[in-house]
């Protein structure tokens, strides 16, 4: 697997650039989840509250597989399909190589309990994302023990995740909180990027304006994403054929995605796929 | 003394507990999980209170299967989390500290989600807004945060500070409009 670090990808190469840094146990995960809507065999079982967050996500574990999760939502909240974006998002990411962790839909056995506090009733249809380091927190819980050497080793991939981020129309993105980051004081610095809920339809809308390029919110102090990265990571959307994306969204059963919000998707990602170059601002 | 008050009904009491965990890896339910402490807030008309017991130290053993970035860190979680603590205490609204660590610890570290539990037996003179009130009512949540140590975890179940542990509290008079005003730790 290559593994950018910062001023490596030259543009010969970022065509060919692998820009995650996730080991084969997680890797294998993907490319089994990444094939279907709900990955076969999964027993997730609950295992903590909900958090207090828009999502409400809660920890998940399947025993006899040995793994361990975070699912949402936490209770039924249709005014946006969390579950679906997660996973259409991880699966497109899957397809481009960015770290980004793998995500599977999953129905949980009655009865869901209502959110303790809310009172809401629980959503039995979430997805689970799988960890994807055995160690990782958010980038600012480690902030400050996080190298230098390390931040620079993440331009590339997250000036490929920009792109990507640009595509699906990614909103509320605080890089801060929705990089995970599994610093060892040695570059690259392994770096997973979560939390798609608020991205293509919430974004999409009838009524809402045309989103143009995601916002640049490094964790730290970085005036221009790597040039070469961009560009490459650009042709690589426009690369994707029609067949995949469609299938990607159109095997999510209406439980997780209305029909009406899964065709706004598609005509979203087939459209903006071709005016990437133009949203990111890349001849 | 100060006749009590009766507690208001749009005044919900409310008693949220969570423990503080660390885990070595992430991925599989068998890894080691090191149970590094509890975190309670109490919530009544008139009284916000937020509890911590953490250990004071970790042993040899267990900090040889940390991940090494919090080894240096991880080595006296109470001392570690004391900051955290004392910045959820100024900064979030009464009954909302838990949430705003739970929402900054969710990886390996990890803050979990407060259970709702019981709201503990409380002697009545804590319902009036004095001072004596208010450390009795301290004393009765941190007492109940080392009895509840064991009571409310979801996952993993039973467990219990293993060694030595500190317990601080801060108790504030809630008013109607501000943070909590501390009296004292």
């Amino acid at each position: 697997m290559n593994q950018p670090t910062a001023g490596t990808v030259a543009a010969s190469t970022a065509a060919t650039a692998s820009y995650q840094l996730f080991d084969a146990e997680v890797l294998k995960l993907r490319a089994n989840w990444a094939q279907c809507a709900i990955a076969p065999g999964c027993a997730w079982q609950r295992c903590s509250e909900n958090a207090q967050s828009d999502s409400a996500p809660f920890d998940v574990r399947d025993k006899g597989a040995d793994l361990r999760g975070k699912a949402k939502p936490g209770f039924v909240k249709p005014d946006v399909s969390r579950a679906a974006h997660e996973k259409i998002t991880s699966d497109l990411a899957a397809l481009l190589d960015l770290p980004i962790p793998p995500v599977t839909l999953f129905r949980l056995p009655d009865p869901v309990p209502a959110d303790p506090r809310t009172k809401a009733p629980g959503d039995p249809f979430i997805c689970v994302s799988a960890w994807a380091f055995p160690s990782c927190d958010e980038w600012r819980i480690h902030a400050a023990v996080i190298t230098e050497q390390e931040k620079a080793s993440t331009i590339v991939p997250l000036s490929a995740v920009w792109v990507f981020d640009s595509w699906i129309s990614a909103e509320d993105r605080n890089y801060s909180k929705h990089i995970l980051a599994s610093p060892t004081g040695n570059p690259p610095l392994k770096i997973a990027c979560v939390d798609y809920a608020f991205s293509l339809s919430r974004s999409w809308q009838a009524g809402t304006p045309a989103k143009g390029a995601a916002a640049w919110q490094m964790p730290f102090e970085v005036a221009k994403r790597d040039a070469a990265t961009v560009t490459a990571m650009a042709a690589r959307i426009e690369g994707l054929e029609n067949e995949a994306i469609e299938r990607i969204v159109r095997r999510i059963g209406p439980e997780w995605l209305p029909s009406a919000r899964g065709e706004l998707i598609v005509k979203g990602l087939l459209q903006r796929r071709g005016e990437i170059r133009k949203i990111v601002g890349v001849p | 003394m100060t006749p009590s008050r009766p507690i208001p009904n749009q005044v919900a009491e409310r008693f949220l507990g969570s423990h503080i965990l660390l885990r070595c890896d992430l991925r599989h339910t068998s890894a080691v999980t090191i149970h590094l402490g509890v975190l309670a807030e109490l919530v009544t008309a008139e009284w916000h209170l937020f509890g911590i017991a953490a250990r004071v130290s970790l042993e040899k053993s267990e900090i040889d299967v940390l991940p090494a970035v919090w080894r240096e860190r991880l080595a006296r979680p109470f001392d570690y989390f004391m900051p955290a603590f004392e910045r959820a205490w100024k900064t979030a609204k009464a009954g909302e500290c838990i949430d705003l660590l739970v929402s900054e610890y969710g990886g390996s570290l990890l803050i979990q989600p407060p259970s709702v539990l019981p709201v503990p037996p409380l002697p009545e003179r804590v319902r009036e807004a004095d001072r004596v009130g208010s450390l009795n009512l301290r004393g009765s949540v941190l007492t109940s945060i080392d009895r509840e140590a064991n009571n409310f975890l979801i996952e993993p179940p039973a467990v219990t500070l293993h060694g030595p542990a500190h317990i601080y509290g801060q108790t504030g008079a809630r008013s109607s409009a501000g943070p909590p005003m501390a009296i004292g730790a």
